[in-house]
């Protein structure tokens, strides 16, 4: 029931925020968004230590079950649950939604449309998290669809509604061959369900079939588009140039895991053996994307397209480790390396959704107060925000791996994991870091130092919303850093556990 | 099942038929009597009589079948689904048309008793049991439509739709009597249900095979496949649905449409399938050649009517694959251990449900938009979520139901049929041998065929949505693309019962599939 709650309390929210008026309620309806942001975010941590209490049941057991038939004649079920992999992207998603609520109190236009279709987004995030039934999964899936699609076709940029219709369609175009995906697990299973551990447990889709194999790439399609992987990526630098700051950062931190958790939850578990067959495909796919984002990134005179690139490449280290885990090359691989891997893939999409979230709010704050974005027309702003400076350049340590803080410790994960069973192409990969630290800190001196241009002589430094808004990411990409054995420790369990069942299941060594 | 060699015996059944004849006849006297003074009498009196004719119906859903009138009348839960339906369909559209057709010149009454007759033939063809009544039925409900399609006469449009549809129904009406008569020939009999069960026209066939079975069952096809829109007799439903005045092409896409599959099912949908054993892959490949013709065609459409009737012969063709799959997917209702043998059968009253609701509901939105700008064109729905938020949102959800996004209505109305076109396939039970050796298991490929179409479907649809949302107005002055559109209080509340059946269907599919399972249809198809 505590999980019926959590995606109940935005829903709430949204509810109230229908019912008052647009015009002259605004500061209401601002009030009502944050309450329910609010809430679901306290409810979140309530949640983790109900979590904690609740005694594990095996290793790959779900808690804080619920289940309940909807449509029994389908075999689809009203099912949620989580385990040590969802519960920080859980509290992720509550987080963020909460901080940009905060920050999107300077929206001025459509307040009610907008907080409607955030408080919508929040709750079909934490429903593709908690879903353990096919059917559910895919309706929370399509619910994150539209409010971002309306996000950022109302509120967005100049060229918005191209963006937002591309955004759409891409993810369309990957989320039809999922469902078609779903379905035909559905109708391999010996009894109508769609219920996710079932099918898990069932493995309908064992062998070497050509109907594994569509099966595979057909979630595989769906889910790379939503990462993005390279070359399913390029709606994103239009998605996040186009979308206002609030809507980047939700796209960024939370949507894009969508995709990652899908390739952990569903592709891993539900495939092994074709996981292991196309595992090197995954691999270099992920190698592309890692270089070719970085490459792209530095290329970049956009801030926001910069960052957005570096999204890609970050997220192809996620995609690497999830490689690495079915990989049957590898002399060296054994289980603990693939699960130092999976820590790896996992812990990268807390710390990008941290790190990438707050980088996107820093954006907004320059883009709010120069209206441009253009990094070769700064220069100096060290000296007139020196606030904004150190958190900014907080933020791009984090992001390019500085050891001590987040990403440092999710990429070494990664890196170290992956060694063993893709060694030639962990190594290319590494490559992508040292050119993600070159852009980043070339970046930081275009902005930063140098000579204050004049036109920028006037600008003020942050003020107190935006400190709230990054303030605590900045906190936690510090704490991550230094101390990330409690996050590792609630995601190891489940994930030796998928690790485990993929080896098995596919005879890896 | 009961019979009775009373020739008045069952009159008692027979109380809905009638209540909707006598209703059209106080409507047509209310509207001469109160002309245009009172234009609100007649549809009120007809909605009153529609919705005092709902609980008449439902009362028949007694999972029982009775035969009536020396066999020629059939009263079992099949009927009175599709009556249901036809009563539903004829609500609504007379709450569309109460504002829509004042504009019409004349004593605007009459309509409303057409109407309610249209309705009444729609009753009749689901309880028809004889191929005599199944042929004046269906006579009745075409000559009413020929009539609505016309009734701006005034409209070069609207005429030159009527005679179009007149003369392909005549065709194919002829056709069908020719095909009736041979299987009278064959059979020696008109009735579905013998009173003695050997007499009956399916045991007659089953005892005694003929090869004039298959003519017989094609020439029928045409005139059911004109009904309902299949192709290759679809060409008159794009001309007619434009030229019809909108709440008529509302009525035509939904009414004739299910009361067809009524005939559909009662005719074809026998055990051993008698009428001709082959018909299934024969309505298969009809089948897919409707959905891909309907689909490829809306894309081009740039009238809101014309994309909708070819979006309804897609849907025509989502339904046949039901029709051929109807004994597939038989599924266990699991509470209750109630087991619905024909999973097909069900699946596509479902669709049929649920299509009626979500196309009501989109051509509702259209009528609105229609008023309100003078145009059917799709391009001035640019700008409408501005001019007017409530009604592009509803639009939005029909039309995402009509593509089949979950967890509406319509997507569910899919998955049934498809659903019950797997099942069916895992057993192939309908395969066909080509020369080569090539073995083709009839039902996979008709789902495949559908799930693709689906995918189709969802761009045209959406283009509407993406003009609605992201396009400016079009054709307007500023100020005219302020103005707010009001639709009249009939098509409000049209939009809102259908809106609460999309999402309720949608989201409690099982209530209404409990119901269908809970009920006995193979009665009386055995």
């Amino acid at each position: 029931m505590i999980l019926s709650v959590l995606l109940a309390l935005p829903v709430v929210g949204l509810v109230i925020v229908l019912f008052l008026d647009k015009e002259r309620h605004v500061r209401q309806i601002q009030g009502v968004a944050i309450g329910a942001s609010l809430a679901a975010f306290v409810w979140s941590i309530f949640m983790c230590m109900a979590f904690a209490t609740e005694p594990s049941r095996g290793p790959m057991a779900m808690r804080l079950e619920y289940q309940a038939p909807w449509i029994p004649s389908l075999g689809i079920g009203y099912h949620v649950g989580v385990d040590g992999l969802s519960i920080p992207l859980i509290v992720l998603t509550t987080a963020l939604s909460l901080l940009s609520i905060v920050y999107s109190l300077r929206i001025t236009v459509r307040v009610k449309e907008y907080m409607a279709w955030f408080l919508l987004l929040e709750t079909g995030m934490l429903g593709v998290f908690v879903s353990l039934d096919f059917f559910l999964f895919f309706g929370f899936w399509e619910i994150g669809l539209v409010p971002m699609y309306f996000i950022i076709g109302v509120w967005g940029g100049p060229r918005r509604e191209y963006a937002a219709i591309k955004f759409f369609i891409y993810t369309l175009v990957g989320s039809l061959p999922m469902l078609l995906a779903i379905l035909a697990c559905y109708f391999s299973m010996p009894e109508p369900t769609f219920d996710m551990v079932k099918i898990m447990q069932a493995n309908p889709m064992a062998g070497a079939g050509v109907k594994a194999a569509l099966v595979f790439w057909a979630f595989f399609l769906g889910f790379a588009i939503k990462v993005p992987l390279w070359p399913f990526h390029t709606w994103l630098p239009d998605a996040h140039v186009e979308a206002p700051t609030a809507g980047s950062v939700i796209l960024a931190a939370i949507l894009l895991k969508l995709g990652t958790y899908g390739f952990v939850r569903v592709i891993l578990p539900m495939f092994p053996e074709a996981s292991a067959r196309f595992a090197d495909y995954m691999a270099i796919l992920a190698l592309i994307s890692i270089i070719y984002g970085a490459l792209c990134a530095m290329a970049q005179s956009d801030l926001k397209k910069l960052i957005a690139y570096s999204s890609v490449n970050h997220m192809g280290f996620v995609i690497l480790g999830v490689a690495a885990v079915a990989a049957r090359g590898g002399v060296m691989a054994s289980i603990t390396t693939r699960t130092t891997a999976l820590n790896g893939a996992t812990l990268q999409m807390v710390t990008h959704g941290i790190i990438t979230g707050a980088l996107f709010f820093l954006v907004g704050v320059i883009y709010d107060r120069a209206h441009t974005r253009n990094i070769n027309e700064f220069g100096g702003l060290a000296k007139q925000m020196p606030l904004y400076a150190g958190i900014m350049m907080f933020a791009c340590f984090a992001s390019l791996g500085l050891p001590g803080l987040a990403g440092f410790v999710s990429e070494f994960f990664v890196l170290t994991g992956s060694f063993s069973s893709y060694t030639l192409i962990t190594c290319l990969s590494a490559i992508g870091v040292i050119i993600t630290a070159a852009y980043f800190l070339w970046m930081i001196q275009r902005v930063f130092l140098g000579p204050l241009k004049e036109r920028w002589a006037d600008l003020p430094d942050m003020d107190w919303g935006e400190i709230v808004a990054t303030a605590p990411l900045c906190v936690a990409m510090l704490v991550i850093g230094v101390y990330p054995k409690p996050l590792i420790a609630v995601m190891n369990g489940p994930l030796t556990a998928i690790v485990d069942h993929v080896t098995r299941l596919a005879g890896l060594g | 099942m009961t019979l009775n060699l009373q020739p008045t015996a069952g009159l008692d059944q027979f109380a809905p038929e009638i209540l909707l004849g006598v209703l059209g006849l106080i409507v047509l006297g209310i509207g001469a009597l109160t002309k245009r003074r009172w234009p609100l009498a007649a549809p009120v009196v007809t909605l009153a009589g529609l919705f005092a004719c709902l609980p008449l119906v439902a009362m028949q859903w007694r999972h029982e079948q009775s035969v009536i009138f020396l066999g020629s009348y059939v009263v079992d839960d099949l009927a009175v689904f599709f009556k249901l339906v036809a009563v539903a369909a004829g609500g609504l559209v007379t709450l569309i048309a109460m504002s829509y057709m004042r504009r019409v010149d004349r004593d605007y009454g009459e309509f409303f008793a057409l109407l309610v007759w249209a309705v009444l033939g729609l009753c009749l063809m689901a309880g028809a049991a004889d191929l005599i009544v199944i042929l004046l039925a269906i006579e009745t409900v075409s000559l009413l439509s020929y009539v609505m399609t016309g009734y701006l006469r005034n409209e070069p449009r609207s005429a030159e739709a009527s005679l179009k549809y007149f003369l392909y129904g005549a065709v194919a009406s002829a056709v069908m009597i020719y095909g009736m008569s041979l299987l009278y020939g064959v059979a020696g009999t008109t009735k579905l249900y013998g009173l003695l069960g050997s007499e009956a026209l399916p045991m007659q066939l089953r005892l005694h095979p003929s090869p004039l079975q298959p003519i017989a069952a094609v020439l029928i096809l045409v005139g059911l496949g004109f009904k309902i829109a299949m192709v290759p007799f679809h060409w008159w439903a794009p001309d007619a649905y434009e030229g019809a005045p909108t709440p008529v092409t509302a009525f035509l896409s939904v009414g004739p449409k299910a009361a067809g599959f009524a005939i559909l099912a009662r005719l074809f949908m026998q055990e051993g399938n008698a009428l001709y054993p082959q018909w299934p892959t024969l309505v298969a490949v009809l089948a897919i050649a409707t959905m891909f013709l309907g689909n490829w065609a809306a894309i081009w459409q740039g009238n809101i009517k014309r994309m909708l009737a070819y979006s309804s012969i897609a849907h025509a063709g989502y339904m046949l694959i039901g029709v051929v799959a109807w004994q597939g997917g038989a599924w266990t209702v699991s509470d209750r251990g109630g087991i619905a043998s024909h999973g097909g059968l069900h699946a596509v009253l479902f669709y049929i449900a649920s299509y009626l609701f979500m196309n009501l509901g989109a051509f509702a939105v259209a009528i609105a938009i229609e008023r309100a700008t003078g145009c059917e064109s799709i391009e001035r729905y640019g700008g409408m979520a501005k001019r007017n938020p409530f009604l592009a949102i509803a639009m939005t959800i029909f039309l995402l139901s009509l593509s089949g996004i979950p967890p509406l209505a319509g997507f569910f109305g899919k998955f049934y049929v498809f659903n019950a076109a797997i099942r069916g396939a895992a057993d192939d039970a309908i395969s066909l041998s080509l020369p080569f050796g090539i073995h083709v298991n009839v039902l996979f490929w008709l789902a495949v065929a559908g799930v693709v179409n689906s995918m189709i479907a969802v761009y045209y649809y959406m283009n509407v949505v993406r003009l609605m949302y992201f396009q400016p107005a079009t054709g307007l002055d500023a100020e005219e693309a302020e103005h707010a559109i009001v639709p009249s209080v009939g098509v409000q509340s049209v939009i809102i019962i259908t809106l609460v059946a999309t999402f309720l269907l949608g989201l409690l599919p099982e209530a209404l599939v409990r119901f269908l399972a809970e009920s006995v249809f193979p009665g009386g198809l055995s």
